[in-house]
């Protein structure tokens, strides 16, 4: 039983917690707290994140990342044919973002639906320069994210949730792609900022990278509030170093899932073999 | 027994060691993965060369991209016939069974090697038959080019008007084993199979 438990488990430092989170931990906004933050982390922690791929069984492929109060799913589908658009050598990267109904604290509703197109084609723009698009002229590969529960930080994770996706799927790939926020609170750097960190009064701004940790180069960059330009800078390797840390959970998830399925495929080919 | 797996990304060699295989892309004079896979080593078959690199590759099981190419021999359901056009959905790829199915198109200069001007499209495929092709080009967005101009190429499996798989008699004919009625087709030259293990068609 415990093997089952660990087997359907992913991989990461995380476990997924089923109990509701405390009252009054994370929820109280405008407290700042001088010796750090108010869910323990310090400056420069992330949340730790779980991540598994083969969520969704009929998708091509498929992963579900977690983390502290975000919970994101994505299906990947194809390459299929696609005979709406014009006649290309290149294939086509075709994202949708959804909310879940349940995901945040108001109800989703229809006015949600501008703000979910404006971030498909953010995960859009952050994914297709990682996919190698030669690969499958005239086909389109259609990504599809769902975000089950998240206030803030979802973005990052949807991107990652995606990329992880896509190479469960064995779209071929240049790199991976790997995102995470940082936010500026008086002078103070934090990493991965929660909700609560991003409503209080004194929160400057955040900067949100989608990063591709092999080849180091930037895929997406997105920037709000009013920051300086060196400590945006500082914004950015912060944020560059954060995503090379989810590379290498992305990489023990990946790896773990290949290992499974090979030593299936050998119980299977052996299996057949004898009988 | 631990084989390396690699990730999109991961680097596996130089160029100047290595030759790089399937599941690889390079970058600089840099072999990096492209897929999620085991990581293998064969050697480049290279007669001429002495100094043969080992090439680098990595396999994966069960890739997403299959896609017909130019060149490749594939196995289609026709769907419809007019005078201009047979339209067929493309199932197979060699004997890979795509994942997707893909739109294609035989054009009547591209049924047979001779006397194309002549060719009636409707005397060569009918909705259901399943033919076998080949690639000839990539097409426009709405489908491949397909050619059946080879004695192996054409249909391959066609229903009788009674409904009966029917049995070829000759390149362009087949007849119901039932009513034995003769029906045009554009017929696809299958080698026969010997009785000391089968001589399969190398396609």
């Amino acid at each position: 039983r415990v093997s089952a438990m660990a087997a359907a488990r992913g991989t990461g430092t995380y476990r997924p917690r089923w109990a509701p989170v405390e009252k009054g931990k994370d929820d109280k906004p405008g407290k700042s707290d001088p010796s750090g933050r108010l869910d323990g982390r310090k400056q420069f922690e992330m949340r730790s994140a779980f991540m598994k791929v083969g969520a969704v069984s009929r998708a091509t492929g498929s992963a579900y990342v977690e983390t502290n109060n975000v919970k994101v799913v994505c299906g990947v589908y194809g390459p299929t044919s696609n005979e709406r658009t014009s006649y290309s050598d290149k294939g086509q990267l075709s994202c949708s973002f959804e909310f879940s109904p349940f995901a945040r604290e108001k109800r989703r509703s229809r006015d949600d639906e501008q703000l979910e197109r404006a971030i498909s084609l953010m995960v859009e723009e952050a994914l297709t320069a990682s996919i190698q698009l030669d690969k499958f002229p005239k086909a389109v590969v259609k990504v599809w994210v769902v975000v089950l529960e998240g206030k803030s930080g979802y973005l990052g994770a949807a991107v990652t949730c995606a990329s992880l996706a896509l190479a469960d799927a064995g779209i071929e790939m240049y790199d991976m792609v790997s995102s995470i926020s940082v936010g500026i609170r008086k002078e103070d750097l934090l990493m991965d900022p929660t909700e609560a960190e991003r409503g209080s009064s004194d929160f400057g701004g955040s900067l949100l990278l989608a990063y591709m940790p092999s080849l180091q180069q930037i895929t997406y960059i997105s920037q709000k509030g009013t920051i300086d330009s060196k400590v945006a800078q500082d914004m950015v390797k912060l944020c560059s170093e954060g995503c090379s840390k989810l590379h290498s959970l992305m990489r023990k998830c990946l790896v773990e899932a290949e290992r499974k399925r090979q030593a299936k495929l050998a119980r299977e080919h052996s299996r057949s073999n004898s009988s | 027994m631990a084989a390396e797996i690699a990730i999109p990304g991961d680097r596996m060699g130089e160029l100047k060691d290595y030759e790089a295989g399937p599941g690889t892309y390079t970058l600089n004079g840099i072999i990096f993965a492209s897929v999620v896979g085991v990581k293998k080593m064969t050697k480049a078959k290279n007669e001429n060369n002495k100094k043969s690199k080992q090439r680098v590759e990595i396999f994966r099981k069960q890739s997403a991209s299959e896609l017909p190419e130019r060149g490749d021999i594939i196995t289609a359901k026709v769907a419809k016939v007019n005078s201009r056009l047979a339209k067929v959905n493309i199932l197979f790829s060699g004997e890979r069974l795509l994942k997707e199915t893909f739109p294609g198109t035989i054009r009547p200069r591209d049924v047979r090697a001779f006397d194309i001007d002549n060719v009636q499209l409707y005397q060569s495929f009918r909705p259901g038959d399943v033919v076998r092709a080949e690639v000839i080009s990539r097409g426009d967005q709405k489908s491949y080019y397909l050619s059946t101009a080879r004695d192996e190429l054409g249909v391959i499996l066609g229903m009788s008007a009674a409904g009966h798989a029917m049995v070829p008699i000759s390149w362009n004919q087949m007849q119901c084993p039932v009513t034995k009625a003769k029906e045009p087709r554009k017929v696809a030259k299958i080698k026969s199979v010997t009785s000391n293990g089968a001589k399969k068609q190398k396609h």
